[in-house]
């Protein structure tokens, strides 16, 4: 099995034009675990994952996997990496099919490499083969984030970015999302998964981290994180009250 | 294998077209090749991407062009490479500025760039050649246009469907939705933009130089005229730029209904194109090859036969 990768992040910076969004946060995602970035909306998530997938340069501060910086490597030299993303709102290419998108998410692999892992990859998700020639936008919001989770996989990543994957799901296809993930991670593929839904988050979870308007609040193993009465209050408590 | 088919009887067809030694057979003929490949090439590019180019002008004048140069020196089938490679060439340098760009700025700008080719042959040509136009002699026979024309246009269908199922033409597509995006995946997007541009500047460039020497005197406006990239950019519409047969059928509707049209209708022919466009913007965004024309039978059909159980259907 493939070997997970160790993702550091240390004091970054990053903002849109002169708004600085995140005022030099640190995180440590270890190799082969799960890591949790819980926070509400605004904090800072999205922005954090799209500078360490590279579509957004820091202001300052450093991105290291397995100990190299990645400054200057543009996105596809972070795919070539290991590193895959499977951003918020799942963004497929709607008027493509489920074949092409799982496609273009191998596009740096070689054309026998795509086909393995075009295999491999419905081997996990068996719906998405079952629809290889359907329409990307006209599945369900479920099938839709599997297919993105399964276009990021086509990439073979050692560390997989995932940006709110339960966000709008129906409750079986939210635990049959974080099933399909923790059997991902034991293959050897490092998560960081940043979510809102945190209860959930902190049971498939190894580490936590806790993002608030841009710097971390709280951090710790998972377990920890779950009985600690901040977390409670702010984000259980929150989403009670939602 | 269907499609396949009957691409290579469609292709033997055409290529038979000179036994039947008509002469007004053939021209047409001729016309709507040259279109059908630029509408193809166009859509190679545009339709993915959602690029309006309209460099197609330039990149044909220029084919154009070196045939003007380098006929008397050159073999004919070397001239039309030349051509689509002086296109091709021309495409990659403005493409590294202009492919930055999108929207109305990135339609705009090509045009510029267009007629920025224009005055600058016009310039080069009365400043050291002491012409303006250029008068061809020794030019190949119609037959032998025609064949030319016949191949980069099949060149350019074979061409549209393989990168199409390539991967370049999937991340171009994706490009076309959502650039961040594609990029994330690991597409460089503007490696890949440049080469799509280029792949279609090729084809209009070669179709230039060999359609050149069917006018034996060109000048800069002739083959640089703004109306060429304005035609394939209808035509590509009309059809479709997202299938084959969009820009195919496009240019065989355009050709057989523009010539129709200019002989019976002569001071209406203009205004009828305005119309088709016009219409097929509002009613067939897709284009005659993309739109779902079962739906609209079964719209039509049940709205006036059927049209409470159509409502009833709706609401379950």
């Amino acid at each position: 099995m493939t070997a997970g990768l160790e993702l550091e992040v240390r004091e970054l910076r990053a903002g849109y034009g002169g708004l600085p969004v995140l005022h030099g946060i640190s995180l440590v995602a270890p190799a082969g675990r799960i890591t949790v970035l819980v926070g509400a909306n605004g904090a800072g998530k999205t922005t954090l994952l799209k500078t360490l997938a590279g579509v957004m340069a820091p202001v300052s501060g450093s991105v290291q996997i397995d100990g190299r910086a990645l400054s200057g490597d543009t996105p596809a030299d972070r795919v070539r990496r290991g590193m895959a993303l499977v951003p918020e709102g799942r963004h497929l290419f709607p008027g493509m099919s489920v074949r092409e998108n799982l496609e273009l998410g191998g596009y740096l692999a070689s054309r026998r490499q795509r086909e393995e892992m075009l295999e491999r990859v419905i081997g996990t998700f068996p719906r998405l083969g079952e629809r290889l020639d359907q329409l990307a936008g006209t599945m369900s919001g479920g099938e839709q984030q599997m297919l993105a989770i399964g276009r990021a996989l086509m990439s073979r990543p050692r560390l997989l970015l995932l940006d709110e994957p339960s966000l709008g799901l129906a409750p079986k296809m939210v635990d049959e999302m974080f099933a399909a993930l923790r059997r991902i991670n034991k293959e050897g593929t490092t998560v960081l998964l940043v979510e809102q839904n945190v209860f959930q988050a902190l049971n498939v979870a190894d580490f936590a981290y806790v993002l608030g308007h841009g710097e971390m609040i709280a951090e710790g193993a998972a377990w920890e994180l779950r009985g600690n009465d901040l977390i409670r209050r702010v984000y259980l408590g929150e989403a009670i009250a939602g | 294998m269907k499609q396949g088919a009957l691409f290579l009887i469609a292709a033997a067809l055409l290529a038979a077209l000179p036994a039947l030694d008509s002469p007004f057979v053939l021209s047409m003929a001729l016309t709507c090749l040259m279109y059908a490949g630029l509408a193809v090439s166009w859509s190679m590019f545009s339709g993915p991407t959602g690029y309006l180019s309209l460099a197609s002008s330039a990149f044909f004048g220029l084919g154009a062009y070196c045939t003007a140069w380098g006929l008397s020196y050159l073999p004919w089938p070397v001239v039309v490479m030349a051509g689509g490679l002086a296109a091709t060439l021309f495409a990659f340098l403005i493409g590294l500025v202009v492919l930055r760009l999108r929207g109305a700025y990135f339609a705009v700008i090509t045009y510029g760039l267009g007629e920025l080719v224009k005055h600058t042959i016009t310039h080069v040509e009365k400043t050291y050649a002491g012409t303006v136009g250029r008068v061809m002699t020794d030019t190949p026979s119609s037959n032998v246009v025609y064949w030319t024309v016949l191949i980069i246009a099949l060149l350019a269908v074979v061409t549209y469907v393989r990168f199409g199922r390539s991967r370049y033409g999937h991340a171009l597509r994706g490009i076309g939705m959502d650039e961040e995006r594609a990029a994330t995946l690991g597409v460089n997007p503007m490696r890949v933009k440049l080469l799509g541009f280029c792949l279609s500047a090729w084809f209009a460039g070669a179709l230039g130089a060999a359609m050149a020497v069917r006018w034996t005197y060109i000048d800069p406006h002739t083959v640089f005229n703004p109306f060429i990239v304005f035609q394939t950019v209808l035509i590509s519409m009309v059809g479709g730029p997202l299938t084959i047969g969009g820009p195919l059928v496009g240019a065989l509707v355009f050709s057989l209904l523009s010539e129709f049209l200019r002989l019976s209708l002569p001071y209406l022919y203009m205004i009828l194109l305005g119309v088709l466009l016009i219409v097929s913007v509002l009613y067939l965004p897709n284009g005659i090859a993309g739109h779902d024309w079962r739906g609209t039978w079964q719209k039509i059909f049940k709205r006036s036969k059927a049209a409470d159980a159509v409502t009833e259907q709706r609401h379950e």
